[in-house]
């Protein structure tokens, strides 16, 4: 009887216990801090999830996301603070609000040259923050109260551990989101439009669509972070959705690995941990935060996610695992 | 076949288990485990190591420790604040006598990066480690975003910010250590009319502090029945003012009226280089770094009306009048680190830290957050760099005595002995004006 | 007031354009966008107070010595750094993060070495101020304006006349052909960048006396430098000034008749509209995909 355990299977594994190991954790910690802590790098996740569709499969560099993480939060603000939409709702409509900003955006500069792109949304951010800036009621400085995170009437915000399950079950559904949207056709037309433009248009690719889509679907998943974040902290100020924080998104997906469901999720824990680890440092802070995200680059360009596969195949050559199936199946790429 | 299986699992075990440890402190460990994750200060990211609270890294609450929270903007541009912030807190301890109710003091630090979100992480971190109180921000900013969540916790909290929004009077365990920039407005208003002047000119910055202190100078002005010629506004990244400043020249006032977060540098050069060179009334304390960055020429004639400002040398502290605390302090700052604080904040920074040991002493206990602010509102007999502390008078503010300054020859003087000095009538001459 | 707010947009729109030139010169001579431009700006900020402030030497020689430190450092970070990673086959927006960690460290060496508080940059002239037209500027600020159209002027001729120049073009556009041309092309990479640290070490050195020299001097004013240079033309030597002077004029009246507040606000949308509709800037440059 061979039982010839391939990659895909050992996976699926690793997959089902992580996921365990995820949904069984607030059960083991009670220090409030450290749930409000994953409560976060949930919200990181899909954050760099939205950035990674556009950066990793579609190609496309934006600095410039913080954008739609303040407009998912101040639309989110305004709507439940004055009309009674529920939370959940409201956090919804803005991230549509937010998918809509990406699409206009994108219906110009999605034809632009990486540099161009990059400086584009650059420039879109800084419209954004100094905006908020100059709208009063917003109380950009002050900081404007937000109603918490509840759902169904009940109060989120009370125990982090309801805002963990919360912000778990979001990120279990936009991964499969982003799951279902690679795997199918739109997918692979963003990674047609990434490769090579050119061929995409000859195969008759609406390129200019696919880039339009692929800006807004990023969005979205960035505005909800960003209503689900203002929600969570109950109050909104201007000085988180200054443009050099949209850095760290693209760091995240940097840390984690592009073009890989998993790789934002690990480069957010990562970056959270980092910035933890950091919080001390005082002035050389920037100097090792710096350094970290140069020693990624150099020698982990595909992220953790990468290295983790690397090492992945190494084992799984070492222990002979059903040595001819992995070579048909290491040739398609694990998701 | 099965051995590789079990091979299989196990190493997939073993690599979750590694991310959970990473995670969450191990499954299964204690509330302890979890603290020391996130203890991880000087390290690099997360080892849960039960060692490092027993023995106290920094970082993390100590047991049989007085444990201070410490949340503030201590990297990039405040870098140096962060610096000058742990000299004077040691210089705090030292003075309550090393220990407080017979227990060290473990300072425990998070940096906010001028992000109010990170603020509310800080708070969070440090309710997390559950400190015994916490000394809060200089920035409004900060303050505002964590103290709900203190307030929550019960844990007794001293902020440094001295915007005059940040006092309410729904706080029960927050207390201001340093002093309401709202305060001085009679002063200034006072100033004016002592010396006569009619016609005022304002800008303001664009950021919390100096927003709140427009929105008390306004109507304060309005009921001095005074003149106000001209409003202008700006940030202190702004690359030019001179539209502000040709408008505000334009108007022709007596005075100008500047409140602006850096307390407006760039502005006030340009705006001595379009002309004016009046007296410049100026919210914030005009500190030894403004004038390296200006010039002295460019400082003359700046007017504060402070709890204390910072000087180059201790005799010109003295010679400026200072109070004896702060020469005292400036004294032992000196010792320690060989030259003087270059920001006001430092001063903030001791006097917060000695009030909160101070109370905690009172108290006779460094674990009861309701015990400690209650001696902290009782404490109207000390005097510290802010002058005599007096929280009786019913506002939750220990400072209600301002001096009023004016940087003039290279340093910073008594106002009131300028002004009988003679120095206004040579300020007349050398400036050409009338008022 | 018009003329003396036209005037100053003309000022500022010089420094934008000395900012942007730094800019432009690296894409143009390697087709990298230098995020770490404003940072090497600081630096030299810094350098120059170090020479001028601290020890006291007269400014030609610090402004000397800067520009030397800054070329060497320019060289340095291109070999050390930027052709280390282009071998293991960095590119693109890689290579753009790389110029934002680099930006990252070298900020924060500055923190720890010269600490957070301002310093102050000696005035290099004697007069304060100068008035033109109603606008009282400080002299130095006039200096950029010349000092601005001079570089602009030498940069052009030597990337167009001298046989340097004009390798280190045909590195951008093609490395392999470049080569093959006879063209050292590793000199050429490490001289680009030492060519635009050179153009980053001028700007500080006008720049510390105007605004003081504190860690955020350059990140200020190089968001602004680097929209001049698309403005007008990413690459475009010139353009960099033409684009510059527009977004100071457009800065400086927003600010005078509108809302001071609203200037950043506008020039960013101006911005964001320019690379929108048309990003190849005003004269023209290379900016978009086929599709």
């Amino acid at each position: 009887m061979r039982e010839n355990l391939s990659i895909k299977k050992l996976n699926r594994i690793i997959l089902l216990i992580v996921g365990l190991a995820a949904v069984i954790l607030p059960l083991l910690i009670t220090n409030s801090y450290r749930l409000y802590f994953f409560s976060f790098v949930g919200i990181y996740i899909v954050a760099a999830s939205g950035l990674d569709i556009l950066f990793g499969y579609a190609g496309m560099i934006s600095f410039g996301h913080i954008a739609y993480y303040a407009i998912g939060a101040y639309v989110t603000t305004l709507l439940t603070t004055y009309t009674g939409i529920p939370v959940v709702a409201s956090m919804l409509i803005a991230a549509v609000v937010a998918a809509a900003a990406g699409a206009l955006v994108a219906l110009p500069c999605s034809k632009l040259k990486f540099q161009f792109l990059a400086l584009a949304s650059i420039a879109f951010a800084n419209f954004i923050y100094q905006l908020i800036c100059n709208i009063s009621f917003l109380e950009p400085y002050r900081g404007l109260k937000v109603e918490p995170l509840s759902i169904f009437g009940i109060n989120l915000n009370s125990n982090y551990r309801y805002t963990y399950y919360f912000i778990l079950v979001c990120v279990v559904i936009a991964l499969l989101a982003k799951h279902m949207i690679v795997k199918s056709k739109i997918g692979r037309a963003f990674m047609a439009c990434r490769d090579n433009t050119r061929s995409a248009d000859g195969m008759g690719i609406n390129v200019r669509k696919y880039k339009v889509m692929a800006f807004a679907i990023s969005t979205f998943y960035v505005g909800f972070a960003g209503a689900c974040a203002a929600h969570l902290n109950e109050l909104v100020v201007s000085n988180t959705y200054i443009q050099s924080n949209a850095f760290n998104y693209v760091i995240m997906c940097i840390f984690g690995g592009v073009n890989t469901i998993f790789g934002p999720v690990i480069g957010a824990v990562v970056f959270q941990f980092i910035n933890e680890a950091l919080a001390s440092a005082t002035a050389w802070r920037d100097i090792i935060f710096g350094g970290v995200v140069l020693l990624f680059i150099a020698f982990l360009p595909g992220g953790c996610m990468g290295a983790l596969k690397k090492l992945e195949g190494k084992l799984a050559a070492r222990l002979n695992m059903g040595k001819k199936e992995t070579a048909a199946e290491g040739v398609e790429k694990n998701d | 076949m099965r051995q590789k299986r079990i091979l299989a699992l196990v190493l997939a075990l073993a690599m979750t288990f590694s991310l959970t440890a990473c995670s969450g402190g191990g499954s299964g460990e204690t509330t302890a485990a979890a603290d020391d994750t996130g203890a991880a200060a000087e390290t690099t990211a997360a080892s849960g190591d039960t060692q490092a609270a027993a023995e106290g890294e920094e970082g993390t609450t100590q047991e049989g420790a007085f444990n201070i929270g410490v949340y503030q903007w201590m990297s990039g541009n405040a870098a140096t604040i962060g610096e000058e912030m742990k000299v004077a807190f040691e210089i705090a301890v030292e003075d309550i006598g090393g220990t407080v109710n017979g227990e060290e003091v473990n300072f425990i630090y998070y940096d906010t990066t001028n992000n109010p979100e990170t603020a509310v992480t800080a708070a969070q971190y440090l309710i997390g480690q559950n400190v015994d109180a916490v000394i809060g921000s200089f920035q409004s900013s900060d303050v505002v975003a964590a103290l709900p969540y203190l307030e929550d916790a019960g844990i007794a909290n001293v902020f440094m910010g001295t915007s005059g929004s940040l006092v309410t009077d729904d706080q029960k365990y927050s207390v201001r250590g340093a002093f309401n920039a709202d305060y001085s407005i009679p002063q200034f208003i006072e100033t004016m009319q002592e010396l006569q002047y009619e016609n005022i000119a304002v800008f303001y910055g664009q950021d919390e502090a100096s927003i709140a202190n427009w929105e008390s100078m306004e109507p304060a002005l309005e009921e001095a029945g005074l003149n106000v010629v001209a409003v202008e506004t700006g940030t202190e990244s702004d690359t030019d003012y001179s539209a502000q400043c040709l408008k505000i020249v334009d108007s022709n006032p007596d005075v100008v009226y500047v409140v602006c977060s850096g307390a407006g540098v760039n502005f006030v050069k340009q705006l001595r280089e379009y002309g004016y060179n009046g007296i410049v009334m100026n919210k914030d304390e005009w500190m030894t770094s403004h004038v390296d960055q200006i010039g002295e020429a460019n400082s003359q004639y700046l007017m504060g009306c402070v709890a204390y400002t910072t000087y180059k040398t201790i005799e010109a502290a003295q010679e400026a009048g200072a109070r004896e605390e702060v020469i005292t302090f400036l004294e032992k700052f000196q010792e320690k680190t060989g030259s003087l604080p270059t920001v006001g904040i430092t001063y903030r920074c001791y006097d917060s830290c000695y009030l909160l040991l101070e109370a905690a002493k009172r108290a006779g206990t460094n674990h009861d957050s309701d015990a400690i602010i209650e001696a902290m509102l009782g404490i109207n007999d000390i005097s510290l760099c802010m002058g005599p502390v007096d929280f009786t008078q019913g506002d939750r503010e220990p400072c209600h005595e301002f001096m009023r300054t004016i940087y003039v020859d290279g340093g910073s003087k008594n106002f009131d002995n300028w002004l009988t000095d003679g120095g206004y009538d040579a300020y007349k001459s050398a400036t050409g004006r009338e008022k | 007031m018009l003329k003396s707010l036209i005037i100053v947009g003309l000022i500022m729109g010089s420094i934008y354009g000395l900012i942007g030139l730094g800019y432009s010169v690296i894409y143009r001579a390697s087709g990298i966008m230098n995020l770490a431009q404003g940072e090497l700006i600081t630096l030299s900020a810094f350098l120059g107070y170090t020479f001028f402030g601290v020890c006291g030497l007269p400014y030609g020689v610090a402004l000397i010595l800067t520009v030397v430190i800054m070329f060497a450092f320019g060289v340095l970070i291109q070999k050390g750094l930027v052709a280390k990673y282009q071998k293991r086959g960095v590119t693109g927006v890689y290579m753009l993060l790389i110029t934002f960690g680099l930006s990252r460290v070298i900020n924060g060496g500055e923190a720890l070495i010269f600490g957070s508080n301002a310093k102050r940059f000696p005035s290099i002239f004697n007069i304060s101020t100068v008035n033109i037209l109603g606008a009282h500027l400080q002299p130095e600020r006039i200096m950029c304006l010349f000092l601005a159209l001079i570089s602009m002027l030498l940069v052009h001729l030597f990337m167009t006349k001298t046989k340097t120049g004009i390798g280190m073009q045909a590195c951008a556009m093609h490395s392999k052909a470049a080569e093959a041309c006879g063209i050292d092309v590793v000199k050429s990479n490490g001289l680009t960048w030492g060519l635009a640290s050179v153009v980053a070490a001028m700007c500080g050195m006008m720049l510390g006396p105007i605004y003081g020299v504190t860690l955020l001097l350059g990140a200020n004013l190089s968001q602004m430098g680097f929209a001049s240079s698309v403005a007008g033309g990413m690459g475009n030597i010139y353009g960099a000034m033409v684009g510059g002077i527009i977004i100071g004029l457009i800065e400086s009246l927003v600010g005078g008749y509108v809302n001071s507040t609203w200037k950043s606000m506008i020039a960013y949308l101006i911005l964001f509209l320019i690379l929108a509709v048309r990003p190849t800037g005003l004269f023209n440059e290379q900016a978009v995909r086929d599709v």
